[in-house]
């Protein structure tokens, strides 16, 4: 073969040369399309997959705590909300259901009567919140609205022309009422003047005082 | 940069010597052939097969030394060296710097101007008497003879060019045509017209007795024409003829290998047609006489004469290297007359066939030869072919090189591509591992969170809720029920602390204030009354953790205006409350004195 080959001569070396070189290039280059093909796709998948990852894999930022802990935190609240709301059950006990209307008027009048039984002069005696009825369409609104204060209990007015002495009886008895009730504020205990009493006369008179509370029932 | 060269041209000289090399030697002296296969390893060098032909034309006599050669060894090497009277010696004084040699191209063209003339004279040693001497068709005597009648019959005739020494010898019955023919035949391949020279040359620096140094150029030649014959001869038998060496001064190896060295000799050497004399200082060529031989055999008178003018009293010895038979008569005649001792140029190689003497030492030295071509310095002697061009400028080398490129390229994008294939596929096979796994604790984390969140959330409403109940509780109690208790014990504890001289006239909680304060207004008979009323007050107070703050006295009537007195002013307030600000109580004041005007 190797003699074949010599005996060719230079041109015709150079020409099949050139046709095997020819052949080569292009026979690879039909070859390579097919690897050419897989490469950019497998490259493409990888570069998406890179992607995906980058865009959707971001790790949730984890919890700053111990949930274990918490749920053991959990049940010692728990426990301390029904104490709480025993110990609460118990005290509001001893105030008058302020949804029961029955019970809040038969206190009312456990007060009027007390304070007409010491004397007292009752100018005023109403309840401190206004309510307008028209706008409620329910009792328990009403009720919830004659809560909405600072001590969250129906509020009344109370106002009276008394002696001191009968004052502080008055308000002695507000402990033993069929519930609880409580001067929650003294609106007013000032000494009442006639115009046309002097100090002599007023010496030989019981001292009258002129009372505003508010009561919470 | 030319250190660095010798350097690495002694290492690799180093590493050849480690291994073992063959190599054909062939010596040509003009009228017979001799060859050898030399093996040199490091410093040892060993004649395999020897052989010799005798064979008129070249090519023969080389195929045939080939064939005896083939016989005696198991393979024979492919390479050769060649030893030929047709390179001419000569040692010159060139105006070179022996330390800073001129480029191989200059040095060339210097060599080539001084040995055109000995080339020259090399042409005329091979007359046509000569080759026939030399082949042994006639003898000197006869030679002489027939110049006799040469020069007679041409002095005779008219026409005197036309007379041939050939056809004399003819005509004389002294050798037949085929004889001459042949020897013309030779005369035309041994004598060379061309001018082209191509040069060797090897420094020869001299250290004489005195201590002066001095330098000369070994220098040898032979035309591009012959060298040419000669390759590719060599090629037709498929050897590489790779070096060309001078014939003379083969016995110059022998003598510098010699065990006992030799500060300063006289070397004699006669080879066909040739005398050479040169005088040998340390291993150098001190000097060279070359002189014409036409008499066929030695002449001791005209080897002393020769011998004479490069004697010098520091030289005990002498060596012979001649091609003449009757070598021991010369030596003999040499000693006396010149009163040295006079040794024959002899190694100590084996050879494998019978040889002349002279054969015998020439191949010896060209063996010697050899092994100093291994060292740094080699031995004068000229390359057989033009160093072939660099590789890249050689067109035949492309021509296969670029397809073989062509492969290798394909072969490597092939390889890239379908190890990029399988790198990519592991990857991606890895990142979706990864990518999963990532998912997976990621819906770890978030059912963790929302866990977290959703304990969060109860405990958030628990607590909450606590704080209502709690906020609740401590309004019902703390508030609710305590203020019940806690109103009739104040207004007791007011009025116990009023005496005769001390009146309260009003009392009152404000309805806006953010003091939990009750403000009382008053008055006293005297300052006095009223701060001791305010003491005892404050006093009585202490236990309903109460306290009397921003106390005002200041001058004013009673309630009924009848009296003059002090009026009082000052607020209850829990103990946890520190003393007052100023103008808070005057705000107060402000605000209450206008409701009191309103009131009445």
């Amino acid at each position: 073969m190797i003699k074949q080959w010599h005996g060719l001569g230079h041109k015709k070396q150079n020409q099949v040369l050139i046709i095997f070189c020819m052949f080569m290039v292009l026979g690879y280059g039909f070859w390579y399309m097919g690897l050419k093909k897989d490469l950019t796709e497998a490259d493409q998948r990888l570069n998406r997959r890179i992607d995906r990852i980058e865009k959707r894999s971001r790790a949730p930022v984890a919890a700053l705590g111990n949930v274990t802990v918490m749920e053991r935190s959990l049940v010692k609240l728990t426990k301390q909300v029904e104490n709480a709301q025993k110990q609460n059950k118990q005290l509001v006990k001893r105030f008058v259901p302020h949804n029961d209307f029955s019970l809040k008027q038969q206190l009312k009048r456990e007060i009027a009567a007390q304070a007409e039984s010491l004397g007292m002069r009752v100018k005023r005696f109403e309840d401190s919140s206004r309510v307008n009825e028209d706008n409620l369409t329910s009792n328990e609104e009403m009720y919830q609205q004659e809560v909405s204060n600072a001590f969250g209990r129906p509020l009344i007015l109370f106002e009276t022309k008394t002696s001191f002495h009968s004052l502080l009886l008055f308000l002695d008895s507000l402990n033993r009422l069929s519930y609880h009730v409580s001067p929650v504020k003294i609106l007013n205990l000032e000494v009442w003047i006639p115009e046309d009493q002097g100090a002599n006369e007023a010496m030989q008179k019981v001292q009258v005082i002129e009372v505003g509370l508010l009561l919470a029932l | 940069m030319s250190a660095f060269k010798i350097s690495l041209e002694q290492s690799i000289a180093l590493l050849r010597g480690v291994t073992q090399q063959s190599k054909l030697v062939f010596i040509f002296n003009g009228f017979y052939w001799s060859a050898a296969v030399v093996a040199t390893q490091s410093k040892e060098v060993k004649i395999e097969a020897s052989a010799s032909s005798n064979l008129a034309d070249n090519r023969a006599a080389i195929s045939d030394l080939i064939k005896q050669l083939s016989n005696k060894v198991k393979r024979l090497p492919k390479q050769a060296v060649l030893f030929t009277s047709g390179v001419v010696t000569g040692l010159l004084d060139l105006p070179v710097d022996a330390k800073k040699p001129r480029p191989p191209a200059q040095m060339q063209e210097l060599i080539r101007w001084e040995l055109e003339n000995f080339v020259a004279d090399y042409n005329e040693l091979w007359s046509l008497g000569a080759l026939l001497t030399g082949r042994g068709y006639i003898s000197s005597e006869q030679r002489h003879e027939i110049a006799v009648e040469l020069e007679i019959r041409r002095s005779a005739s008219e026409n005197r060019g036309l007379t041939r020494y050939g056809e004399i010898a003819i005509e004389l019955g002294l050798a037949d045509r085929e004889q001459v023919d042949e020897c013309l035949l030779l005369q035309e391949k041994t004598i060379s017209h061309d001018e082209s020279l191509i040069c060797g040359w090897q420094l020869q620096p001299v250290v004489d007795s005195d201590g002066n140094e001095s330098h000369a150029w070994l220098c040898c030649a032979i035309s591009e024409q012959k060298r040419q014959q000669w390759l590719t001869l060599f090629q037709k038998e498929a050897i590489q003829l790779q070096w060309i060496h001078p014939l003379s001064l083969v016995s110059l190896p022998i003598i510098t290998a010699l065990p006992e060295p030799i500060n300063e000799t006289l070397v004699l050497e006669q080879h066909p047609e040739q005398l050479i004399a040169y005088r040998l200082v340390n291993g150098r060529v001190a000097n060279l006489q070359v002189e014409k031989n036409d008499k066929g055999d030695v002449c001791v008178d005209r080897c002393c004469a020769l011998l004479s003018e490069l004697l010098r009293p520091e030289i005990s010895t002498l060596y012979l290297h001649v091609y003449s038979t009757d070598n021991s008569v010369l030596q003999a005649q040499l000693a006396s007359r010149l009163g040295r001792d006079v040794l024959l140029v002899k190694g100590n190689l084996k050879l494998t066939s019978s040889l002349s003497q002279y054969q015998a030492s020439s191949l010896e030295g060209a063996a010697y030869t050899l092994l100093a071509g291994k060292s740094s310095e080699p031995a004068l002697r000229i390359r057989s072919q033009a160093p072939p061009p660099p590789l890249y400028k050689n067109i035949n080398f492309w021509r296969y090189a670029l397809p073989v490129l062509l492969i290798l390229a394909i072969i490597s994008t092939e390889t890239y591509g379908r190890w990029k294939l399988a790198h990519d596929r592991a990857e991606l096979k890895v990142i979706n591992k990864k990518y999963s796994e990532s998912q997976k604790l990621n819906s770890q984390l978030s059912s963790m969170n929302s866990d977290f969140s959703s304990a969060q959330k109860k405990l958030d409403e628990q607590r909450l809720l606590l704080a209502d109940l709690n906020n609740e509780s401590a309004l019902l109690a703390d508030v609710l029920l305590a203020r019940t208790q806690f109103v009739p014990q104040l207004l007791r504890v007011v009025a116990q602390s009023i005496d005769d001289e001390v009146t309260i006239d009003q009392l009152y909680e404000p309805q806006r204030s953010t003091i939990p304060g009750i403000r009382v207004l008053g008055w006293a008979a005297s300052n006095i009354s009223a701060s001791a009323f305010v003491v005892r007050l404050n006093k009585n107070l202490a236990q309903l953790q109460f306290q009397v703050s921003g106390v005002e006295i200041r001058a004013g009537a009673g309630r009924y205006q009848e009296m003059q007195g002090y009026a009082l002013d000052f607020w209850l307030v829990p103990l946890a409350i520190d003393e007052l600000d100023g103008d808070f109580f005057d705000e107060d004041k402000g605000s209450k004195a206008k409701s009191k005007r309103r009131a009445r």
